[in-house]
């Protein structure tokens, strides 16, 4: 399954990639890693678990995006991450 | 502002046009390209070869508006609709800050050029080969070899460094741009190495001998390359192999046939030194065996002609459905591999 990719690298924004994986694993770089990493992990634990969604690479590059910014870029990327396994 | 995708040999044009002002080639691997226009004039470019970004500009008038990062956007998005993850990019020292801030981690560094590297990293990649292999903290020796298939000079090397050495790594290349797939070639080195207890065979993964780190290996038999184009490859198994796997020697044969492998141990020599042993090719009535010999062979010449230049294992599978299939395919194949 191809990567999906969601998102973009302007300011204020993230690109989050979804890969599929043996476990789910999360890879965070931002340019506000040391005050807001932990927070951004929390994010995309959280949107992963309201989503049911597992076995997944999340894979964010983060520009300093707003937690919901952040939450509504995974959704999108899930649910076409969702339609994409359903093709294949 | 517009992206585009450039299809057009009129629009690649502009493109050349545009990258030539900043002193930049368009190199004819390139297969994706894509442009910012502005009241239909370009202001950036940047396009991609498999996994590799290059030929990336932004118009002096347009720079520190943060362009990179819209054509890295939009690049990261085409390579993900091909199935890839995992790309780099070659570039001058001093843009790799500009890089780093989208995210990019370098891999190694040259006198002229950084290569850096995004969406998986080789600290990640190469311990997680270390786990999936269990390989031991100690001292050991290594051989990377394509297989592309494997002779018996192949074996002679791999038996020389398990001679001589406690513990031995074969790293088989990964990239799959050579006749033999690699699954194929990667399951007669491990059948083959069986014979040997102290010899662990894996993959080299994205970057050893791989067209990100070694992109001018896999074009034509005849190319010409220069120490630049083997000194990524060599920087990225000094820094980062010889650390992770604690590798101690590497193993090569000695190299009369191909100028690009001839170049690519000279350049070996120079940064490795006395790390780097240079084994003689073995040879069968007087030709060199070597895998190039095979392929040459095996295009013109009746299957058998090849017997005495290979292991068993690969004779094996030079018989089977799968080995007449690329040998098939080898007859009307014109690069090098």
């Amino acid at each position: 399954m191809k990567p999906i990719v969601v998102g973009s690298l302007e300011s204020s924004d993230c690109l989050i990639t979804l890969t599929p994986s043996k476990t789910t694993t999360i890879t965070i770089e931002s340019i506000v890693y040391d005050a807001f990493g932990d927070a951004i992990e929390q994010v995309i634990k959280q949107t992963l678990k309201h989503h049911g969604l597992h076995d997944v690479h999340v894979y964010v590059q983060d520009k300093g995006a707003l937690d919901y910014a952040i939450e509504a870029r995974l959704t999108s990327a899930i649910k076409r991450y969702r339609s994409e396994a359903d093709e294949s | 502002m517009r992206v585009q995708d450039i299809v057009l040999d009129e629009e690649r044009q502009d493109v050349i046009n545009f990258l030539n002002r900043f002193k930049l080639g368009y190199e004819d691997d390139i297969d994706t390209t894509i442009a910012l226009f502005e009241d239909n004039t370009i202001i950036a470019t940047a396009s991609s070869s498999a996994n590799i970004i290059k030929a990336i500009a932004i118009h002096e008038d347009y720079q520190g508006k943060n362009l990179l990062a819209t054509l890295m956007t939009e690049m990261i998005k085409r390579l993900a609709h091909k199935g890839i993850d995992h790309y780099f990019v070659y570039t001058l020292d001093e843009q790799v800050p500009l890089f780093k801030a989208l995210g990019f981690k370098p891999v190694v560094q040259t006198m002229t050029l950084s290569v850096l590297e995004g969406g998986r990293f080789i600290h990640d990649v190469l311990n997680a080969l270390v786990e999936d292999y269990h390989i031991s903290p100690y001292p050991k020796a290594c051989v990377v070899i394509n297989a592309n298939p494997m002779t018996l000079g192949h074996y002679y090397l791999i038996e020389t460094a398990a001679r001589e050495n406690n513990d031995v790594l074969v790293f088989v290349v990964s990239e799959d741009r050579s006749v033999f797939p690699f699954e194929h070639r990667f399951n007669i080195v491990k059948k083959t190495c069986e014979a040997f207890d102290n010899v662990t065979v894996l993959p080299t993964r994205d970057y050893l001998v791989s067209y990100a780190t070694f992109p001018k290996y896999f074009l034509k038999e005849e190319t010409q390359i220069h120490e630049e184009h083997a000194l990524v490859d060599v920087l990225v198994f000094k820094t980062h192999y010889m650390k992770h796997f604690t590798i101690t020697k590497r193993y090569v044969g000695e190299e009369p046939l191909s100028p690009m492998t001839a170049m690519y141990n000279q350049t070996m020599k120079k940064y490795l030194n006395d790390k780097l042993i240079i084994v003689p090719r073995l040879k069968h009535k007087q030709e060199i065996i070597s895998a190039s010999t095979v392929r040459r062979l095996l295009k013109i010449e009746a299957l058998e002609t090849v017997q005495p230049y290979v292991v068993p294992a690969t004779y094996d599978y030079l018989q089977s459905k799968e080995g007449r299939d690329a040998i098939a395919k080898l007859k009307n194949h014109k690069t090098r591999h």
